[in-house]
């Protein structure tokens, strides 16, 4: 029983994660078209950041966050107007650019930064651990949990509430129609893609409390992310909030009681949703 | 358009000429390098048949290698751990199976379109690839399934060595092609393009477009499952790599490069991709991938309509 | 002998009520034109009727033979042809090879893997006397995307002659088309023959008047008038709706 609520937990607060990154994905996709594979690679390419910062650099934690956020933010920025522009909605070749970069981008990090693994780093602050359960669980997590939640929050408050979401959510739903009511619909997209980079490089610093940086995690996570946004849905907020719990929770129960098949699960839950409600469980049906 | 008999053979001529050449290459190459030319001849095989539903029908399919990595892990395991020994039965096995997967998961599939046929494929080759990779015991894993002899042909004259291996390769590609070639050109291959060019109308012709487009992926996961069957044998080895999206990309670059929907284009992407790849890998290994990276990236943006397309205007400039 | 029969034939999309409650029946050989303000549910109606949406309500009679479920491409086998109100050809695809397209359409050797597209010399043949009739016999080799507005619309019709239709849905034939080409067009449809069943959806009143037998008159989804020229000209409630009816829409 203790498993499970520790695994719960577990799932939840990677579930933050998966969100931050889902939200991301599911914007970039949502509004410009664009099925970003090179996420991954930059919340993978934060996390070294960051941890050359915080580690080498011995700067503060917060600061780290921040200067992993805006590297991602930067290369995100580099690659949608160099090259992304060009292709919108031409899906095939999106794939295939964007993970080209994802070979270049986890190549240049391993030239930069060498194998060596690196273990999971956070601040002094969120060092120490809480007892739940009789279990000692680690602060950093509960942080995480807290961060996914204050910011689902607003995002949803700006996704709902504000005229710039209702901006966004136009667009997503008829551009032409947006254009013509004289929003900038590039610039809205352009800022989207910064943002949603901007988040992907600051859950790349947040999560690599959890699990050090490491060069697989561009891939795997890019991949658990991509099953979240199908699963949860595109284009929302609480789609890729939902989307993300799930797959957070499934990854964590699955390591508990049944190891072998957790992937294997994820991505079949991905084949049903698609096949049979394609928009997700909280997409914007189109 | 069937010309006079003069048109037919002026058009048949790069082919058999192409033919001639690769076929008497071995006689100057090294053993090293008609090893690089069957690899190419084996990916040829595989592109072609991504070429046949993203070229000619027009399906984005980024999931396309789980039909290669289906059947060359059929083949092996039936000859690796059940110990049958003939490349006429096992063989064929991995090709059914891939066939087979394509008929199950396409009644399915066709359902959705788009993107979402490109996520659903996708999802398909990773559920493959996290199969392999957790199931020790039948597929060796993430180490892949090793140790696969060359095909048992029953021809005791024969011993596989490089050149062999070339030939044998060589000649299932000009099978492969010609089957191929003939079927675009029929009016099967021909209702595919239509389909390409405008669904709707084509129903409204009388044609049963899901008829269609699920035999010719059914058509296409079939000689995907040859290229795959061949890899198994000539590389020994069989890995989880070989059913995800790694090899997919890879194939679809393939074909990109070359011109979809020309058939030999592929062909010649694939030969371009292999060298590059091998090269690359010789010269810059550890900087391979950032290559390779940097091909996908320049080759589709700016080679979009591919390597096929210019040489066909070559060739009716002369 | 009926060739169509219309019985209730509702469509709804979501909460728009795209045709209401519309009956009708035409004769073999008879000559309808259907017409009514943009928007009315002229295309949509040719939609139902084709099988590409199915009905939300009603029943849908072909030659005496229930179709209200049939798939599209059964009723094209039955003798059901259509043209597009926006050019549908194979752009990429030469002249040729959309006729052969086309003729192979409703024929077993659709199914052909193996023979040659081209190597079925009695539809070359009937490919050849297609195009000749339509004038683009010399196209033969071109790729549609080059060919004029004009001659893709030609082409259009020709792709759904193709199949020797028992009925044929022209939606919007002379859209786009020059003074001279309307006329062309208008000599084309009086030598289709005599047995061939026309709808045609129309704004140009010239064509409507110089072709149809009976005139159905939609607005907003439902059927508002029915009748030959001189009825539908008299009827209050189409001059009603009808304001400006010798314009031909301009579509966007």
């Amino acid at each position: 029983m203790d498993r499970i609520i520790l695994g719960v937990l577990n799932g939840i607060s990677f579930g933050s994660i998966l969100f931050l990154l889902g939200s991301g994905l599911s914007l970039i996709l949502g509004v410009m078209g664009i099925l970003n594979l090179t996420h991954g690679a930059l919340y993978m390419i934060a996390a070294y950041v960051g941890w050359t910062l915080a580690i080498q650099c011995k700067l503060n934690f917060w600061l780290a966050v921040l200067g992993g956020g805006l590297a991602a933010s930067l290369l995100g920025f580099l690659i949608e107007r160099g090259f992304l522009r060009r292709l919108y909605k031409q899906m095939n070749e999106q794939v295939l650019v964007t993970f080209g970069f994802v070979h270049l981008l986890t190549n240049l990090t391993l030239w930069t930064w060498g194998t060596t693994l690196r273990a999971p780093y956070t601040s002094p602050f969120l060092s120490t651990s809480i007892p739940i359960m009789g279990w000692s669980y680690p602060i950093s997590r509960v942080s995480i949990i807290l961060i996914g939640l204050v910011l689902a929050a607003v995002l949803w408050w700006l996704q709902e509430k504000t005229r710039i979401g209702a901006m966004i959510r136009a667009g997503m739903d008829n551009k032409q129609m947006t254009m013509g009511l004289g929003v900038n619909v590039d610039k809205v997209s352009g800022a989207v893609f910064l943002f949603g980079s901007f988040m992907a490089g600051f859950a790349g610093v947040i999560g690599s409390q959890i699990l050090g940086p490491h060069l697989e995690m561009g891939i795997d996570i890019l991949l658990m992310s991509l099953i979240v946004v199908v699963v949860g849905g595109m284009g929302s907020v609480q789609g890729a909030l939902l989307g993300g719990m799930l797959i957070g929770l499934i990854d964590a129960l699955g390591k508990i009681f049944f190891p072998e098949m957790a992937m294997f699960t994820m991505y079949l839950a991905m084949m049903i949703i698609l096949l049979v409600r394609p928009h997700g469980l909280l997409g914007r049906k189109e | 358009m069937e010309g006079p008999r003069q048109g037919r053979l002026l058009r048949a001529l790069p082919y058999v000429g192409t033919a001639f050449i690769l076929a008497v290459l071995p006689l100057v190459l090294s053993q090293y390098l008609q090893s690089m030319m069957t690899k190419f001849f084996i990916f040829a095989i595989f592109a072609m048949s991504l070429d046949l539903i993203f070229g000619y029908v027009g399906l984005i399919s980024m999931g396309h290698a789980a039909f290669f990595g289906i059947a060359g892990y059929t083949c092996g395991i039936l000859i690796v751990k059940y110990g049958i020994e003939s490349f006429w039965i096992a063989a064929p096995c991995g090709i059914l199976m891939a066939g087979l997967l394509a008929a199950v998961f396409g009644v399915f599939a066709f359902r959705v379109s788009g993107i979402y046929f490109l996520l659903v494929t996708f999802a398909l080759g990773e559920l493959l690839y996290s199969a392999a990779t957790k199931w020790y015991s039948m597929t060796g894993g993430s180490y892949g399934l090793g140790g696969i002899p060359p095909p048992n042909l029953g021809l005791t004259w024969l011993e596989w060595d490089a050149t062999s291996f070339y030939y044998f390769a060589f000649i299932v590609l000009a099978v492969c092609f010609f089957l191929l070639y003939r079927f675009i050109h029929s009016p099967f291959g021909h209702a595919l393009q239509g389909i390409r060019e405008h669904e709707a109308r084509m129903e409204c012709l009388g044609y049963d477009v899901w008829f269609y487009k699920y035999v010719a992926f059914v058509i296409s996961a079939l000689f995907a499952g040859v290229a795959g069957v061949l890899f198994g044998h000539f590389n020994g080895l069989i890995a989880p790599m070989h059913l995800g999206i790694a090899t997919s990309a890879l194939g679809m670059l393939m074909v990109i490069i070359g011109s979809a929907g020309t058939l030999f284009g592929p062909v010649i992407g694939a030969g371009v991709i292999i060298f590059v790849e091998h090269y690359a890998g010789i010269l810059t290994p550890a900087r391979w991938p950032l290559i390779i990276g940097a091909v996908f990236i320049i080759s589709v943006l700016y080679f979009r309509a591919g390597i096929g397309v210019y040489l066909s205007k070559i060739w009716k400039r002369l | 002998m009926e060739a169509l029969r219309v019985e209730g034939l509702t469509k709804r999309f979501g909460g728009v009520q795209a045709l209401q409650e519309i009956s009708f029946s035409v004769e073999q050989g008879e000559r309808l034109a259907i017409i009514g303000p943009n928007g009315a549910g002229k295309t949509t109606l040719f939609n139902v009727i084709n099988g590409q949406f199915p009905a939300s309500a009603g029943r849908l009679f072909f030659l005496g033979q229930e179709i209200t479920t049939v798939p599209t491409h059964d009723r094209a086998s039955l003798g059901l042809a259509r043209t597009f109100q926006l050019t549908s050809l194979f752009l990429n695809l030469t002249v040729l090879d959309n006729i052969l397209l086309a003729l192979h359409g409703t024929r077993p050797s659709r199914f052909q893997f193996f023979r040659s597209v081209h190597s079925y010399p009695p539809l070359l043949q009937k490919a050849d006397e297609l195009l000749g009739i339509l004038e683009l016999r010399e196209m033969k080799g071109v790729p549609v995307k080059s060919l004029s507005y004009g001659e893709q619309r030609k082409l259009e019709i020709a792709l759904s002659l193709a199949s020797n239709p028992k009925m044929l849905l022209l939606d919007e034939p002379g859209n786009g088309l020059t003074t001279a080409e309307s006329t062309v067009l208008v000599k084309m449809i009086r030598n289709f023959a005599s047995d061939l069943t026309l709808l045609i959806v129309a704004h140009d009143m010239d064509l409507v008047f110089s072709v149809a037998d009976r005139i159905i008159v939609l607005h907003y989804g439902k059927m508002i008038a029915e009748g030959n020229r001189e009825a539908i000209q008299a009827d209050p409630n189409v001059k009603e709706i009808y304001l400006g009816i010798e314009e031909p829409a301009q579509d966007a």
